[in-house]
This record gives structure tokens, sequence and C-alpha cells, in this order.
């Protein structure tokens, strides 16, 4: 990575705690502009905590959380939007009884009274990038397959116009078939210019798509590094990639 | 846990010493105090508490939202009088009828809840209180009308008179405080049973409920039922306290006061209906003093209370302990399965004489156009692990909710364990052995993991709803051996430490561990997992795929529908490969792998992103 990158996101020594539970406790992670970074970790690590932390749906419980270098900590969900960082939550959350075309334009709410324009030559620029979708736009999105919930939330996070995107789980309950379609699309606007971050269950899937990757565990980061090199870590094998044909 | 039921148990014993105390303060303090006045206000603010207990079990336990209890609350107080004044009835007999006839009055009610719930039950609730008011005006000839029911007998109980002066008024006092205590007791013992969780299970995810064995319909009619049966003690108590009745006690607006104190309390804990009674109660004594401000102050004190404890008094302070003691611990857990499952082991799928745990022929289901299922083909072999692989939308979710009931099918059979499937509901099947996990997970989240198992168990439990409430032997045999069984479930799937945990807390990959103990909790003969492995990391799914072919070799037939292809192949004896509604290959899982119109279909090319392609160092 290119050492003088500035960071658009930058987390310092986050905490989270709900109910009885202290689910993330001082995480410190560093996004770049340009960059796509994975978080990877098993169950209870504390990786979706510390997202809807930094996408403004929890309040932290301590640390800071700051956005192209503003402190935003505790904003809410739709202030950061507003400041261009979309979430794609866990299990899609499409609106189902909404067509797919009013999904998009929800995606697009805090702009599209002032620029209609702008929006519908953003959906259609989006719907390019999942032609699945341009099929189905008139369709209830409850009807979706899995698959196509799961484009149809990403393409809403984009209609935000984001600078950073925060996916949570994308490969959540999809066949293989759909996850070679989808990380190509993700790859792509990366290299647009969209900063991603990647919360993934499927370290396999995670570490070959993205830069730098951050290991969870504990509520805490337990080491980071390039995508490729860990890949290889000894560490990473064991606990995330399972050691194939080795025992 | 116990310290805190110690608590409550504490205060219940100073509330009713007090209660109990308070007719004699004046001969402590040398003054006329109470006056039978008072004395009367105490009695039927224990009385109207009697009724939002009820309430509270149908409203907070059952999620059933009543704005009609007033109406059965008039119904046991007109019993009570019409039988006394016209039928010549003792106090006890026509007691009993004021309990039995709003009682059954309430089950009736709780048939609109198999079409209509939420608002839409709340609206045939008011419209059943808008009807029974109307007939007690109109129908002057048995109720007075307007002028209502006047000049009952006072009453008496075992040749003691109840009323008449103010020593004898102290015994109807005491009767009251006893009725009041009782249906504490009643509120607590069904709660802390498999009847309350299963009125709180179907209220929190229906589907699961019904998955689990729970009939839906008969747990919300006995919830509308006690409810019921409350509201009718507290209107015969009301009858022979005021020996009048009209219809003005009774109205749409009485049935909200009866909804405010069951929200302004808590609904759904134990002390909440005492203290929302308590509170509203004093709250409108004290206002009558505001004349024509009365109505104001009434709903600004309502809405700052709400604003300022959501969940109710008693809720709020619960919560509010509950954060206090937050405490820092790990929410990851150590690898699973632990032990074996020999506790299941008290039925297994094999030697039934078919030879197949699972049988379906030509299974078709069709919604309107959409043909999701087409003409299926399956036969499973006792204590297999049988695979169910295709794309996002093969219809492979909507097979499994025909095996478990859940959609009859369109055309076609299926046979499980030689019992042919025909319109059988979901809550049947699972009494057959018929266990299920949910894709989008179904937990009552709201309810403790530990208690999240006990609703599995539900239908190992043969104590019947008076022995639950007597806390006869058996109750408490069942229980503790539930209990124990449920402990050793989360200590299989390595939840242990997570029991007393709401289960809604729990990170997303434990809940669906949470769903599989909770279906074991059944001790199924098939078992039925939709996409287990989706949010597990990589260590989960081999700790998943131990305590399937664990419980496999212990007999248990399953059928895992599942994307994960390695897990596929590690755990599976037989795959069968779905698409668009059609079985497009069936064999072994080598045989799959190998086959074109799967890879076709379902594995694509894997080039940019297939596991395992660039980790495995050289």
């Amino acid at each position: 990575m290119n050492a003088s990158a500035s960071p658009i996101l930058f987390v310092s020594d986050l905490r989270v705690s709900y109910g009885r539970i202290e689910a993330v406790r001082g995480v410190t992670l560093t996004v770049n502009k340009g960059e796509f970074i994975g978080v990877i970790g098993s169950n209870g690590a504390g990786k979706t905590s510390m997202l809807r932390a930094i996408a403004g749906v929890l309040r932290p419980a301590g640390g800071s959380v700051a956005f192209e270098g503003a402190d935003t900590t505790g904003a809410k969900s739709h202030q950061m939007v507003a400041r261009g960082l979309a979430m794609v939550p866990e299990g899609r959350m499409v609106f189902a009884d909404q067509t797919v075309r009013d999904n998009l334009v929800l995606g697009a709410y805090s702009r599209v009274a002032s620029d209609p324009k702008g929006v519908e030559e953003d959906i259609e620029k989006t719907l390019d990038l999942f032609p699945r979708l341009k099929e189905r736009i008139a369709q209830q999105a409850g009807t979706l397959s899995g698959g196509e919930q799961q484009m149809l939330a990403i393409a809403r996070g984009l209609l935000s116009r984001p600078r950073l995107l925060v996916i949570d789980e994308l490969s959540l309950g999809l066949a293989p078939k759909i996850l070679d379609m989808l990380f190509p699309v993700l790859t792509d606007l990366n290299r647009q210019g969209l900063s991603i971050l990647l919360v993934e269950q499927m370290a396999s899937y995670a570490l070959a798509v993205t830069h730098r990757t951050y290991v969870m565990e504990n509520g805490r980061v337990l080491f980071d590094g390039a995508s490729a090199d860990l890949a290889g870590d000894d560490r990473v094998l064991d606990a995330y990639l399972g050691r194939r044909g080795k025992h | 846990m116990k310290q805190k039921s110690w608590a409550g148990w504490a205060a219940l014993f100073l509330l009713a010493a007090g209660i109990a105390i308070f007719p004699w303060v004046g001969d402590f303090i040398g003054q006329r105090f109470p006056t039978s006045y008072e004395l009367r206000l105490v009695m039927r603010a224990m009385i109207l508490a009697i009724v939002v207990i009820g309430l509270n079990l149908l409203v907070g336990l059952a999620g059933l939202v009543s704005l009609g209890q007033a109406a059965l609350y008039g119904l046991g107080a007109h019993v009570a009088a019409l039988l006394s004044l016209r039928a010549g009835f003792s106090f006890a007999e026509s007691m009993v009828f004021a309990i039995a006839i709003p009682a059954v009055m309430g089950a009736i009610l709780a048939f609109p809840t198999v079409r209509v719930r939420g608002v839409y039950l709340a609206v045939v609730t008011i419209a059943f209180g808008l009807i029974f008011v109307n007939i007690l005006r109109e129908w002057v000839g048995f109720t007075g009308g307007a002028s209502g029911l006047a000049n009952l007998p006072r009453p008496t109980m075992f040749g003691e008179r109840l009323m008449a002066t103010r020593a004898q008024s102290f015994n109807y006092y005491y009767l009251i405080l006893v009725c009041l205590l009782i249906a504490v007791w009643v509120q607590y013992a069904i709660a802390n049973s498999r009847y309350g969780r299963a009125m709180r299970a179907a209220a929190q995810s229906e589907n699961a409920a019904r998955a689990l064995g729970v009939n839906v319909v008969g747990i919300r009619t006995l919830a509308f039922a006690v409810s019921a049966g409350f509201a009718g003690l507290g209107g015969g108590l009301f009858a022979n306290l005021a020996l009048f009745v009209n219809y003005e006690t009774f109205t749409f607006t009485a049935s909200v006061e009866l909804l405010l104190m069951v929200i302004l309390g808590g609904s759904g804990t134990m002390a909440g209906p005492l203290v929302g009674t308590s509170v509203l109660f004093t709250a409108t004594q004290f206002l009558q003093g505001l004349g024509q401000w009365q109505t104001f102050g009434y709903g600004f004190l309502l809405a700052l209370v709400l604003f300022v404890m959501p969940k109710g008094i008693v809720g709020s302070l619960a919560a509010l302990r509950a954060r206090m003691m937050a405490t820092s611990r790990a929410r990851e857990t150590g690898h699973w399965p632990n032990g074996e499952p020999n506790f299941l082991n008290n039925q297994n799928g094999q030697g039934d004489g078919t030879g197949s745990a699972l049988i379906a022929k030509g299974v078709t289901l069709r919604f309107g156009g959409l043909t999701a299922v087409n003409a299926v083909d399956m036969a499973l072999k006792p204590g297999t692990v049988h695979a169910l692989i295709g794309p996002n939308g093969a219809g492979k979710s909507s097979l499994l909710n025909v095996i478990s009931g859940f959609y009859p099918a369109t055309e076609g059979e299926v046979t499980v364990f030689g019992h042919r499937i025909k319109n059988d509901p979901p809550y049947r099947l699972a009494r057959l052995g018929v266990a299920r996990s949910f894709q989008n997970t179904e937990l009552f989240g709201q309810m403790t993991v530990l208690e999240n198992v006990l609703v599995g168990a539900h239908t190992h439990f043969h104590a019947s709803f008076a022995e639950t409430v007597l806390r006869l032997p058996r109750f408490g045999r069942e229980e503790r051996t539930s209990r124990n069984d449920a402990l050793r479930l989360l200590d299989f799937v390595g939840l242990s430490d997570f029991a007393d945990e709401e289960a809604r807390n729990l990170p997303f990959g434990h809940q669906r561990r949470l769903e599989i103990a909770r279906a074991l909790a059944l001790r199924p003969k098939l078992l039925l997992l939709d996409e287990p492995a989706a949010g597990l990391t990589h260590a989960e799914i081999e700790d998943l795929i131990r305590l399937i072919r664990r419980l496999a070799d212990h007999g248990m037939t399953v059928i895992l529908v599942e994307h994960h292809v390695d897990m596929i192949m590690a755990v599976s004896d037989r795959v069968t490969v779905l698409d668009y509604g059609e079985v497009i290959a069936e064999g072994s899982p080598a045989e799959i792998q190998e086959n074109p119109k799967v890879i076709e279909a379902y594995f694509g090319h894997g080039a940019p992103a297939s596991p395992n392609a660039a980790q495995v160092p050289a």
C-alpha cells in the first residue's frame, strides 16, 4: 500500500457494549482512501458490533471514530450516510414489500428531492453493475432470491454516493456461483476509487479480494496485515481457513 | 437469578402484610382510620389488580392486546348480580359462575386469533366490548338498563355476613386480599411453566413455536380463558362490594384504563400489574380534586412516566438493573460439540419396519402460477445425513417447509417414519419427531437462551394445567429433568456460559447453534437444518460437521440445506441437487462434485475466489 495514503476512516480504542455484554473492547483500525479492507474472526469476536458503531447504528461506549478527518463518534446513522458512509447490513434488510426501484430510490433518500435527475442517472449506472436487478426492477424486493437481495442491498447502499462502503457478511446464505458474481463487482467498484470495509466469516473469500485484513478475537484486534501474507500465515490457517491436507 | 426471585417474594410479603394491617392502623394511632370509605377504596384497588393481573397474562405473556377486558369484568359482575338477585344463588355459588361464564366467553374470544392478531385483534375486542355494553344498556327488562341492578343481597359465607357492619366488612376485605394473592400466585405459576413459556414463544415467533410442537391456537385459548376468568372473579367481587351494577363501570374507557395499568406497571412483569394498578388508581383519586383539569393531569402523568420509563415502571427498572450489572466477558466460545448426545436417545429412528425415514413421491408445491417445487422424489435411510443443495431460489427451503408441515404439498405425498403427511399442522409433525431450524433464525429473542431450549422440550411435559398451578410433584419432577437436559444440550453445543442471556443479544452464529439445541430438545428422529453454517467461520463449521456426524451416529436422520461445499462433502451420505424446483442430480457427494449439470447450475467457474485456492502453502 501507498505509505502516504490518508485515512478515510480512523477508529481508535473503540468500545461497544449492550445488554450485559461488552462486545468490542478497544479496537483500533484504519481504512486509507481507496483501500479494500477485510475483517475476519469468529462469531462473538465483535465484528458486527464494531461496524454498527462506525456506521452510527449503535453508540460506542468509548473510543473514537473519525471519518475523513472529522470526529464522528456517536453520530447518528443518517448523519453518517450524509457524510458519505453507506452500510450494507447483515442479512440484507431490503424493504420486502416495496419494489426494487423504490428500494433504490430510498437509498438516495437524502438527495432525491434536490437532485431527481442525478438520482435517476445513478440508478441506471448501478443497474448496469447488476443486470439481474434490471430484469426485476418492478418486482417486490421480498420476492427476489437471496443473491438478488444481496445485490439490491449493495446497489441501494451505492445510491447514497458513498466514499466508504461498509458491508457486513456479504456471503451469508449465498450459493458459490452468486459469490463469484458479487466479489468481482466489489473489486471493480474499489478500482474506481470506492473505499470498502468488508466483514466476512468466509475468510478465504475476504483474503482473496481485500488489500489488508484485520483478524479480530474477543472484541480486540489480534493482528492485521496484507491479505496476501495472512493467507499463508499459520495463525490464520489454523483458526480461520482450516489447514487442509496437513492432518 | 435466585436472589432476584427471593427479593420479589419478600416485597410481595411486605405488601400483603401492609394491606393486612391497614384496617387496624387506627387502633395503633388512636384515630378513626381508615374510614369505611377508605377501606372500600383499597378493596376496589385490589379488585382492579386482580383484573389487571389477568390482562397481564394475555398482553404481557401471550402478546395479545385486548381492548375489551372491561366487558369480561362486567360479565362477571352481572352474572354474580343476576344469579343472587333473580335465582337466589348463595355468594359462593354465584362467584363460581361469575368466574366460569366469562372464562368460557374468553375462550370463544380467542377464536378470532386464528385469523387476526395485533391491531386487528384489538379491533375485534373493541367490537366485543361495544356490543356487550350496548346489550346491557338496551335490554332493560333483564339488566335494568341505565338504572342497573340494585339492592343486591349482602354476601354471606359459612353463615357469616361479610359486609353489613364495619367489623364484618373486614371479612370481605380479607377475602379480596386472599383472592388477590391467589391471582399473584397463579400468574407466577403460569409464567414459570411450559404454559407461560409457550405463550411467550407464540408471541415472539409463531413459526418457531409451531415447529416445536406448541399448539398455538390452544395456548392462546388458554391465555384468553384464564385472563377472562380473573376478569370475572374481579367482576363478581365488585358486584358484591358495590351491591349495585350497571353498564357505566364497564365501558370502552374502562378497558383502556385496565390496559394502561398493565402497560404503566410493565407488561409481562410479575410485579407490574400491582404497581400499575396502585399508581393509576391513586393518581385518579388525587386528581379528582383538580376539577376539569383531571383528565388533562391524568394524560400528562401517563405520557411523562412512559416517556421516562418506556417499558413501564417495573420493566424499565429491571432493564436499568441489568445494565448496571453489565460485566465484561468473552462472547466467543471454545470448540464444540462437547460429549455425546446420549441423553437424546429415548427414541431412535430405526426399526419401524419401513426402512425409510422419509419418502417423498412426486412432491409439487405451487404458489399461484409459480412452481417452487416440481415433482420431487426422495428417499432417506434412517441415521443418514442427506444434503439438499442448489442455487438461491431453487426451492430447497420450500421443500423443507412441506416436510415440516408449514406448506401442504399441492401434489404428491410425503411419508415420515411410516406416517403419511396430509395437511398435518407443524405442531403435530413436531410431535411425530420432526424438528427444524430456520434460514433466518427464528429464536424467541426476549427469552433467555435456557428458556428457548425449554420451549423445545414443550412436548415432553405431561403435567396438566392444574398440576402446574398447584405445583404438584409431577410438575417439579418434569421441570427439573427438563432443565437438566436443557443445560446438557447447551453444554453439547457449547453455549452453557450464555444460559441466562437474552437470545437476541447473542452473536448471529451462536444464535444458529442455539436453534439447533432448541430443535434437539424436541428429541427429534428427523432433523431439518436450513443453512446452519451461514455466518459461521471455518473453524466453527468444522465443529458443526462434528456435531451433525455425532447426531447421525446416534441414529438421527438429518436433512441439510447448505451452500458451504466443503461442509456438504464432509458430512453428507447423500446429496440431492435442486434447480428451478426440480431434482437435477442425486448421488454420493463424490458423484455430485463430478456432475457437469451441477457444476453448471451451482458451482460456477469458481475462479476468482474459490475457497482454498490461493491459501494452501506449497
